[in-house]
């Protein structure tokens, strides 16, 4: 119907960025997909099931991701971070730096090999540092592209620790994956470029991250070892995780009895985060689910304050984990998590509020629903934030996905909690407003003034 | 079952009037209760009567003990996740509790009136007071301080006497209206020797705990000394009367000393640090500034203050001056023991004393730790 | 099939993630011996460019006509691999995919049983290469025309935005105004009224040449397919004109009165009324299901604009996609349900909404059963959640957080007023948390049930009684009013609705979505797309994205001008279909419709709707019914090469 005109850049390569960017193809509209990971995907890769179907999260993600690589107007520029952002609605200047990988990625084949003989370990961020990976790295088995990036920081080559580097003598030190690569692709010279973008819209899509329990010292999160945060237990239950989708843990790789979940951990908190973060009931439920079906005598408590089970299905998974899965809800928050030394389990203490007296229990993991924090992006975005932290929207009601400056939008948590399906009906609502301003159309304004007449 | 009652808004209303500013922050979620070294060891929880002050179910309000049980330890109000400083709605709460108590109507006037207004009515009766003395002291003699002379020890044990009679009486009216309501309809759980042990055992046992932790410590202090030192007084007072002539024996003599000396430790330290703004005084001085909590500061300050300047004067022998303290020291005196012990934040004594022995009775306390 | 089959076999390593189980060499080996095996080869990395080349290279060097890949699953590459044919000249459908990734290396420890596996699977895809067809994508011109059904807060958005685009946009709606129920809501943030939402949208479509609004309207029939529908569209009579100036005369000559749906049945209205101030069209209608056409208000204009002649209308359009935004029905409690109906103060929170909106019934003073009232308890998850036997299963998303902020502008206004909510959990999600914070502000009380509260009508007023679950208490309130928080339910004539356009509804009676999480505005069957609460309780702002986001899925649907199916369809044969229709009720997507051939009764399947299910070809008793690409003869093959045969 019309031609190709003015690309759009859609910032965050999570599932929101994914929709969004999908759309905008769909509608002959080129995309540039930005993201700071080497592949897209964003926490929906990191999940195990999805609530409440249950399905699996990367046996519905990766078929959105592979259709990202086969639209040929959608350019990915992974490793990438937005530095500035000018100009105005139908004509942003971009600058974004497009870090190195050391690999050149027309030529590699995402074979592993690198991977497999890289002598450095390094933490590993997408197992959350529950497990670890190597300096040269894919970034997860299904990631897109599929292609292997260095971990300058970490490795020997690109930054020597100083006493190998003396002994070294001038010589390279390592060099194992560019020697093995069949392809040949390694390629240590590679330099930060910054790209510059002109474009007549932005998404912005940068999803989320987890506030940091240690700031809440009374769970102990970082000192005893059997408390998680849900993203980790996530991680712990998927086959592809740190254990392969067994459930042991940390102290001892034992399998645990008793698990429990602790909610509202730095959210509906003025200490810490007004807000709620939305899906936490729902993802404990499911976790609750999954460790049952993982181990099926295990016993599994939520510490809650209101079960927020708001959604479509919600209600009916929630008492599906009551009835079928006998997984209890206690209505109490657990103030403080005690270890004892020899077993290394956990002693929760809570105000059961159904009977109103105070309670201990002993568990052998905790997993903590932590309240979910907004990716920082201003600077370099030239928005406003709100009270919370999020990207404020220009008119909830009548702009829903506009910020508050025209021609940049924003979709899912980036602009609020909220969970996966309300995400991918934003990108889309994002997509069509971004998609007009690229096609040049003119969208007339809408206001609606508060009501003056009558009596108040 | 017969439904619990009926919600009265005016409770709501005068329980928020006496500090229960939070009261309604409060979303239940039991983190106070939790938190609680004290609740941590009963089979109850604080946490219900601030949702029957919330719903203004004021028969439930009334028949609860467990206000009298908190021991302002405070971690309560940095647990707490909406800011409702629970603390202090069990403050006001206890004053609440108290007003209704009372059968005179006194505590109620108390409780709500102005600081000021208490400070004129307790310096009018101090003024009263000391009008009375000026007009029908005893001889004045001027070579020694003779203070027996200028005000007999008939007249005054006569006097006292019948204020602090009366007083009792109110007190112990009181207290046993207090005893009714939270005495419950059942029978006794646990005997009583049993329940004295158990209450010793959890109160030394949770102050003890809380010694531990520096910023407790120096209220607890604060507030041991004021026990000493009123103790202390008493044992005084009452050594006087059975055996006057003992009151120049160095023991005496150093007890009295020591009496006014932790008297004035333990209500002017928190009197300075409540007058103090800065954000860098401890929550504790920062919260609790009801005026009936300035009161039970100011009174005693100024009794322990006269009092201690009376026995300094005493001791340099300056006889016109030692007069006009003691007339000053009784004026405040009268004020404290007419208004203040019966009707102000100094009842706690009594029906923390009340509140405990039920509890345990009742079965409240746990024997054991919590495991 | 007259050639004869020339296969190439390509094995992929997939890196070490195949050939780390899996011996590919031996596989490679053992398929070049399969017969109609020209070449067999292996590449590390099959999917990428080097490896495609080789596939390309092969296709014109050896002249193959059927390629077997054995890789990842197919919903990874096999588009990658079609294009490689299409590319080489070759039918894009005479690709079969081996899966010994997922299938095999990923499940399988053993490498001596994963690669019999792996050769077991060559073999079985090898047998069915050699029968595959080529097949024909049918392609379609598409019309630029929507049809949006439901005039509410999220079809009016969708209209907007797919007129904004360039189609244009038949927005039917089945009330005589536009506006929804949103229009009826009184405040939806502290100084905006959701009328004033609703107004701000009708101004912008009014102005919109793009857009055809069409007032008490129907959508009676729904035929063709993706791309190509054809709608049929009911115009019932309004029998008021433009030259009506709403000066209300005939209001108030008119006999007939009846309950006024727009006041949620607050009020009564005649049968011919304008249903609130903004409405659009901005006239007077009548009620042509209660209109005895006594002539009344006929007399009584003074502008000529009543029109007792007009008569009914019906309209064929086409489209090429159809919107669903028809919204919901508030829940209404059944007489005596928590004593509604035996009181005038219980009232529901949608009625609440009318009372504290400045244009409703009571000028926004908070009359309930004829006095301010100075307590008022607020019950929630009223015919939600499982709390009565009658009530729905399911939570209805908005209640908590309207009921709020209700009870939160009643403080402003009434700061005296008792104010009690009792609830099962506080679903104030989000940022709505600090309005649960505020309410905490403002004094208003919460009590927590578990068991639903009772209330007891009577000559000392009303009570509402509780278990208090956190204290352990039955608690009897005595109250002025109380308001039902009730929630949203499948609009009644919904079922209508299904059979019309073929949708699916969900356990919940709502309309069901193709996939929960990932595709929440799309129906199952192409080109129907959904928003708002039409799929399940929403709140305003969420049923405006939702009109925004089907309207992006429907302009990707369309905006290339034409559409393409994959041809994976089911086919009947005509000379075998003994017109027994068992797969006209199997169908799940109503594919399948019986048509005369050739004086026979056989059934015929509409390419755009079929998805290639195959429950037509398992049901149909006589083997007429064939699915392209997986035709009995096609899985025969490969059942029988799994068992070793060839």
């Amino acid at each position: 119907m019309r031609n190709l005109s003015k690309p759009v850049l859609v910032i965050g390569g999570g599932i929101a960025g994914i929709q969004a960017a999908l759309d905008l193809a769909e509608q002959g509209v080129e995309v540039y997909l930005v993201d700071k990971n080497p592949s897209i995907g964003g926490r929906m890769a990191q999940l195990d099931k999805t609530f409440p179907t249950l399905d699996c999260a990367s046996c519905i993600l990766t078929p959105k991701m592979a259709s990202v690589l086969r639209y040929k107007n959608i350019k990915l520029l992974m490793c990438s971070e937005v530095q500035e952002v000018k100009g105005s609605a139908g004509n942003f200047t971009c600058k974004i730096l497009k870090n190195p990988t050391y690999v050149d990625w027309d030529k590699c084949t995402g074979c592993g090999t690198c991977s497999d003989k890289c002598p450095q370990k390094v933490p590993d961020e997408f197992n959350l540092n529950l497990t670890t990976r190597k300096a040269i790295y894919i970034m997860f088995p299904q990631a897109v592209p599929r292609k292997a990036v260095i971990d300058a920081m970490h490795c020997l080559r690109l930054n020597p620790p100083p006493d190998l580097k003396e002994k070294a003598k001038g010589r390279p030190l390592c060099g194992v994956c560019e020697r093995i690569c069949p392809a040949k692709a390694i390629d240590f010279t590679q330099i930060p470029k910054v790209i510059e973008l002109n474009v007549a819209a932005i998404i912005v899509t940068t999803g989320i991250e987890l506030y940091d329990p240690r700031k809440i010292p009374e769970y102990g999160y970082g000192k005893f070892q059997n408390v998680y945060t849900q993203l980790e237990f996530e991680r712990l239950v998927s086959a592809t995780g740190p254990t392969n989708g067994h459930i042991i843990r940390r102290s001892d790789n034992k399998t645990p009895k008793k698990i429990a979940w602790i909610q509202c951990v730095g959210s509906r908190d003025v200490r810490f985060n007004h807000y709620c973060s939305t899906f936490c009931c729902m993802a404990a439920t499911k976790q609750a689910i999954l460790a049952k079906e993982h181990i099926p005598d295990v016993e599994t408590t939520i510490f809650y304050m209101d079960i927020r089970a708001f959604g479509k299905g919600f209600h009916e998974f929630y008492k599906r984990a009551m009835d079928e899965f006998g997984v209890k809800y206690v209505r109490g928050k657990v103030v403080k998590i005690n270890e004892d030394p020899k077993t290394k389990n956990l002693i929760l203490t809570y105000e059961d509020t159904s009977v109103s007296y105070v309670k201990k229990d002993v568990f052998d993991m905790v997993v903590l629903s932590v309240a979910i924090r907004p990716n920082r992006v201003v600077p370099p975005l030239p928005l406003e934030l709100d009270d919370d932290g999020f990207i404020k929207l220009k008119d909830p009601f009548l702009d829903p996905v506009s910020t508050t400056v025209d021609g940049i939008f924003v979709a899912g948590v980036a602009a609020g909690a909220k969970d996966i399906p309300d995400s991918v009906s934003e990108a889309s609502a994002a997509a069509m407003r971004a998609a007009l301003i690229a096609k040049g159309i003119e969208v007339p304004l809408m206001t609606a003034t508060s009501f003056r007449g009558g009596k108040p | 079952m017969k439904p619990a009652t009926v919600i009265k808004r005016e409770t709501v209303d005068e329980i928020v009037k006496l500090g229960g500013a939070g009261l309604f922050k409060c979303y239940q979620c039991g983190s106070c209760t939790a938190t609680c070294a004290v609740a941590e060891g009963l089979f109850t929880s604080f946490r219900r009567v601030i949702k029957y002050a919330q719903l203004g179910i004021k028969d439930k309000v009334m028949s609860d003990l467990v206000p009298w049980l908190c021991n302002v330890h405070g971690d309560c109000i940095k647990a707490c996740p909406r800011d409702a400083n629970p603390c202090e709605i069990l403050a006001a709460l206890r004053r609440y509790q108290s007003i209704n108590y009372d059968w005179t109507g006194i505590s109620a006037w108390w409780n709500y009136s102005s600081l000021k207004a208490k400070l004129v009515l307790s310096f009018t009766l101090s003024l009263i007071t000391m009008l009375i003395i000026s007009l029908f002291h005893g001889p004045i003699i001027t070579e020694y301080v003779a203070l027996d002379t200028f005000i007999p020890w008939q007249s005054l044990i006569l006097f006292g006497g019948s204020i602090i009679s009366v007083i009792a009486i109110l007190l112990l009216s009181n207290a046993y209206r207090m005893y009714k309501l939270v005495r419950g309809n059942e029978k006794y759980k646990v005997g009583f020797l049993t329940s004295i042990i158990l209450i010793l055992r959890f109160w030394i046992k949770t102050e003890i705990e809380a010694l531990k932790i520096p910023d407790k410590r120096v209220r607890i202090l604060e507030h041991l000394s004021i026990l000493i030192g009123l103790g202390l007084f008493i044992l005084l007072t009452v050594i006087a009367i059975l055996y006057p002539h003992a009151y120049n024996n160095l023991t005496i003599w150093i007890i009295r000393y020591i009496a006014v000396g932790a008297l004035l430790y333990g209500v002017g330290a928190p009197l300075i640090k409540r007058l103090k703004r800065s954000s860098n005084v401890h929550w504790y001085y920062r919260l609790f500034r009801h005026s009936t909590d300035w009161t039970a500061l100011i009174l005693v300050f100024l009794v322990a203050l006269s009092g201690g300047l009376l026995i300094i004067f005493k001791d340099l022998g300056m006889p016109i001056i030692a007069y006009a303290v003691y007339t000053v020291h009784l004026g405040f005196v009268v004020p404290f023991l007419t208004l203040e012990i019966p009707f102000g934040k100094h009842t706690h004594w009594l029906y923390k004393l009340i509140a405990n022995y039920v509890a345990t009775r009742r079965g409240l306390v746990r024997g054991e730790e919590l495991e | 099939m007259s050639e004869k089959p020339r296969i190439g076999v390509y094995i992929c390593h997939c890196g070490l993630n195949i050939a780390s189980t899996v011996n590919v060499k031996e596989v490679v080996e053992y398929a070049k011996n399969l017969p109609d095996v020209i070449v067999s080869r292996d590449y590390v990395f099959m999917c990428s460019t080097p490896g495609q080349d080789l596939i390309k290279e092969d296709i014109e060097k050896y002249n193959l006509n059927r390629i077997v890949v054995a890789a990842c699953s197919p919903s990874m590459h096999e588009p990658t691999f079609r294009a490689v044919l299409e590319n080489a000249g070759l039918n894009k459908y005479l690709l079969e995919m081996a899966n010994i990734r997922e299938h095999c290396s990923w499940v399988h420890e053993d490498k001596t049983i994963a690669t019999e596996k792996a050769k077991d699977l060559v073999r079985m895809a090898v047998a069915k290469a050699r029968l595959l067809e080529p097949l024909k994508e049918p392609e379609f011109e598409v019309q630029p025309n929507v049809l949006v059904l439901g005039g509410g807060v999220a079809g009016m958005r969708a209209a907007l935005e797919l007129a904004h685009w360039g189609f244009n946009v038949y927005l039917v709606e089945k009330s005589p105004t536009l506006g929804g129920r949103a229009a009826l809501i009184g405040w939806i943030e502290s100084k905006r009224r959701g009328s004033d939402i609703v107004n701000a949208m009708i101004k912008g479509i009014a102005q919109n040449p793009r857009i055809h609004v069409f007032t008490n309207s129907e959508l009676v029939n729904l035929s063709g397919f993706v791309g190509n529908f054809t709608a049929r569209i009911n115009v019932n009579p309004r029998y008021v004109n433009e030259k009506c100036t709403l000066c209300g005369e005939c209001s108030l000559e008119c006999p007939i009165d009846v309950v006024n749906e727009y006041e949620f049945g607050l009020g009564r209205r005649k049968a011919i009324f304008i249903p609130f101030k903004g409405a659009y069209p901005q006239t007077y209608v009548i009620d042509y299901r209660v209109c005895v056409k006594c002539g009344e208000c006929l007399k009584a204009c003074r502008y000529g604009a009543i029109d007792l002649n007009d008569k009914p209308k019906t309209l064929d359009v086409k489209v090429g996609a159809v919107v669903i935004a028809t919204g919901y029905d508030p829940y209404r409690p059944f007489m005596g349900e928590y004593g509604y109906g035996l009181h005038e103060g219980i009232i529901t929170l949608f009625q609440l909404e009318r009372i504290l909106d400045p244009e409703g019934p009571t000028h926004g003073e908070l009359i309930i059963g004829g006095k301010v009232p100075k307590s008022i308890a607020f019950i929630m998850c009223v015919g939600s959640r499982n709390t009565t036997p009658n009530a729905k299963n399911y939570c209805s998303r908005m209640c908590c957080t309207s009921t709020i902020m209700n009870a939160i502008r009643i403080k402003e206004k009434y700061p005296d007023t008792d104010i009690f909510i009792i609830y099962k959990d506080i679903m104030t999600y989000s940022s709505d948390e600090r309005l649960y914070e505020e309410a905490g502000k403002r004094l208003i009380k919460f009590i927590k049930f578990e068991e639903p509260p009772t209330v007891s009508v009577g000559p000392e007023g009303l009570f509402v009684n509780v278990y208090e679950i956190t204290l352990q208490e039955e608690i009897r309130i005595p109250v002025d009013a109380i308001v039902l928080s009730v929630g949203m339910i499948p609009r009644r004539d919904l079922p209508d609705l299904i059979t019309v356009t073929r949708v699916g509804c969900g356990t919940d009676g709502f309309i069901r979505e193709a996939h929960l999480k990932l595709r929440p505005v799309e129906a199952p069957a192409s080109g129907i797309f959904l928003a708002g609460a039409v799929t399940g309780p929403k709140n305003i702002i969420e049923s405006i994205k939702m009109g925004s986001a089907a309207a992006a899925r429907v302009t990707a649907l369309l905006s290339k001008g034409r559409i393409t199916v994959e041809p994976l369809t089911a086919t009947s044969d005509k000379d075998i279909c003994s017109g027994c229709e068992v797969c006209v009720g199997v169908c799940p997507y109503g594919a399948i419709s019986m048509t005369e051939m050739d004086g026979k009764r056989i059934a015929r399947v509409e390419e755009t709707l079929c998805m290639g299910c195959g429950a037509c070809v398992a049901a149909c008793p006589s083997g007429a019914m064939q699915q392209k690409g997986f035709k009995d003869s096609q899985i025969m093959a490969q059942v029988v090469a799994s068992l070793g045969g060839v």
